[in-house]
């Protein structure tokens, strides 16, 4: 167990470097730079200079290498187009943002979409079971941004009940410090879409674990549904889910660009989205960096939960998967 | 796991197996042929007809469109619908409708020139996995582990922006750029494919019949594959559709003023706060969600058809 963890942490820091390598080439392939005569007009000297103060001048390995060195020290440099800022500051003032909006959806729709989706598998072929098989068909399917327009001109254009821009505004309490009304929308549609998935997969597993033969054994043996149900059934059917539920946590807590983009919310996703429209590479290295390292850093708790609860992945030192 | 009761799921149902069916619904099935099932089933026929219908309307988009749908007329900019201009006009005057009809064909054209791309990296470089085994499996399997921690959405920006230097800007930076980004996915399952079919008893009764490899592979290995990989295919084109959308949405997709329903959408939404952008709103919403329904609908009949414990072979 010990070797396994030691290899996965082996490899989650060799698939960062592997991103960070590529990304790092990617953005310095592209002609151009930010004190190029066209741009930025400067005498000979002035912009060898600069490019001295940024250490531009160096051979690109080392430019890595030295960029690297500092990143392993939070120190990711300083935005080109917000040099009023650091990266690291830019990240504490627009990640909590995004984190709150991330975690209501999670606690609030993560929970939601198991529950439908063990609801609609034992439930099998009656209105509940279609009636969340059309909803999440529309979750799944529907980009956020689709919905979005759909509920702001619902409920923020035609009924005017909820507000269409903002986020913590102090005008808009619904129930003052707990709920707040520029959340419901955005948290709704983005939910809508992570329940779906997680519905319709724990649907998959649950139904999956119900045909099996230790099921129909332990029927058999006379134990009740409900016993059957939640020791046999959701006890195996977890398994499949946390490995599915995990995973998608880092793309959530990364903030959503679409949402934060249309109903204008001061967070991360639509910080970078910006970033990337200006073509400013210190701030895309910065978040290519730490979301890769996220995802990679849940899909391995995800394996190690995995491996903590199902006693095959223990002994075998991880070689079901 | 939407018409048909016996479909659980659509992408789970490979690595997690599909409940056996009941008695009966093996009976009807064997009664009669895949593709009769697909003739069949309600949903998958609506929407291969409002996929027929949306392939024809892009083909024949040029004698379709009323209007030109590039020219801005700025006299006749935010009309609601009306006898000249069905859908109305855009904030610079250029007619609604015509513009849809192009931006399906852009769509479309996206959604299977992606696909097309990443099968013809995904078929290869998956079978050669699964078929080769060893240490030439473990390196390509790193290489999709590596590239499928990549932040999807940013490794996209960032590649669309890399390579608008290199490509003519437009139409095939985003579909190198979604190519290069989902590549992985139809790789695993071709590779999924092979490994199992590998071992299975009738390819090793074929190959103790005295079988060449290549008897097996045409034989065995690719009908038997083909099923997944085209249900695969149905579902992959409507996400690149929907990711296509959603680049453009963002300002980072197709560039203007190339029509494309997420970027008729982004442009349309700074009208939604007075509502009198509706007419702008609603035709890109409403066909795009149509339109992913309608590959979703296809994709089940599909699975159906090929879903190897329900097939009557």
């Amino acid at each position: 167990m010990l070797r396994y963890i030691g290899m996965r942490i082996l490899g989650l820091i060799g698939v960062v470097l592997a991103i960070s390598f590529v990304t790092f080439m990617l953005m310095h392939s592209v002609p151009g730079g930010p004190w190029d005569a066209g741009k930025f007009p400067l005498t000979g000297t002035a912009r060898e200079n600069m490019l001295h103060l940024y250490g531009m001048d160096k051979p690109l390995i080392e430019q890595y290498l030295i960029y690297m060195r500092n990143a392993f020290r939070l120190d990711f440099g300083t935005p080109f187009t917000a040099p009023e800022e650091t990266v690291t500051q830019v990240f504490a003032r627009t990640w909590p943002v995004s984190l709150q909006f991330a975690g209501y959806t999670i606690l609030i729709f993560f929970p939601l979409g198991i529950g439908l989706g063990i609801l609609s598998a034992v439930k099998r072929q009656t209105w509940i079971d279609y009636a969340v098989t059309v909803l999440s068909l529309i979750g799944i399917l529907i980009p956020s941004f689709v919905l979005a327009f759909a509920f702001i001109m619902v409920f923020g254009v035609a009924f005017d009940w909820l507000p269409i821009l903002g986020w913590n505004d102090s005008r808009e309490w619904l129930i003052p410090g707990v709920i707040n009304k520029t959340w419901i929308m955005p948290v709704a549609i983005w939910g809508l879409g992570i329940m779906a998935g997680l519905a319709r997969y724990t649907r998959a597993a649950v139904i999956e674990v119900m045909s099996s033969d230790y099921v129909r054994t332990a029927r058999a043996k006379g134990l009740s549904e409900r016993l059957v149900l939640w020791r046999h059934i959701m006890r195996n059917a977890m398994l499949p889910i946390i490995a599915v539920a995990i995973p998608m946590i880092p793309g959530i807590i990364t903030g959503n660009s679409w949402l934060e983009k249309i109903f204008g919310i001061p967070g991360i996703g639509r910080y970078f989205l910006d970033s990337v429209l200006k073509r400013d590479y210190v701030m895309i290295m910065a978040a290519m960096l730490t979301w890769s390292f996220l995802l990679s850093l849940f899909n391995l708790i995800a394996d190690l939960m995995y491996a903590v609860v199902d006693p095959r992945v223990r002994l075998t030192g991880g070689q079901i998967k | 796991m939407s018409a048909t009761p016996s479909m659980p799921a659509k992408t789970s149902g490979a690595r997690h197996g599909e409940p056996a069916a009941s008695a009966r619904e093996r009976l009807i099935f064997k009664r009669s042929s895949p593709w009769r099932r697909f003739l069949r089933n309600p949903l998958a026929m609506i929407g291969a007809i409002v996929l027929l219908l949306l392939i024809l309307s892009a083909v024949l988009a040029d004698v379709l469109v009323p209007f030109d749908p590039y020219k801005a007329v700025f006299q006749e900019t935010l009309q609601q619908p009306s006898a000249k201009h069905l859908l109305g006009t855009d904030h610079i005057g250029r007619d609604v409708l015509s513009r849809m009809l192009y931006a399906g064909r852009y769509s479309l054209l996206i959604g299977f020139a992606v696909q097309t791309i990443t099968l013809l990296i995904g078929l290869p470089l998956g079978g050669w996995a699964g078929a080769k085994g060893g240490r030439t499996d473990f390196v390509i399997m790193r290489l999709l582990d590596v590239m499928g921690s990549f932040p999807t959405l940013l490794f996209q920006l960032v590649l669309v922006s890399v390579l608008s230097n290199y490509v003519p800007a437009g139409v095939w930076t985003v579909v190198l750029a979604l190519s290069l980004t989902g590549w992985m996915g139809i790789t695993w399952l071709v590779r999924a494919q092979v490994l199992s079919l590998r071992e299975r008893e009738f390819i090793a009764a074929s190959r103790a019949l005295g079988g060449s490899e290549w008897h097996i592979v045409r034989q065995h290995l690719i009908p038997n594959a083909l099923g997944p990989i085209i249900v695969g295919i149905s579902f992959g084109v409507p996400g690149i559709i929907g990711a296509e959308a959603g680049l453009s949405f963002l300002g980072l997709g197709i560039s203007p003023p190339t029509p494309t329903w997420g970027q008729m959408l982004g442009d349309a939404g700074k009208y939604i706060q007075s509502m009198s952008g509706w007419y702008m709103i609603i035709p890109p919403a409403v066909v795009m969600a149509v339109v992913l329904l309608s590959f979703q609908f296809v994709g089940d009949g599909l699975q159906d058809v090929f879903n190897p414990r329900n097939s009557s072979r």
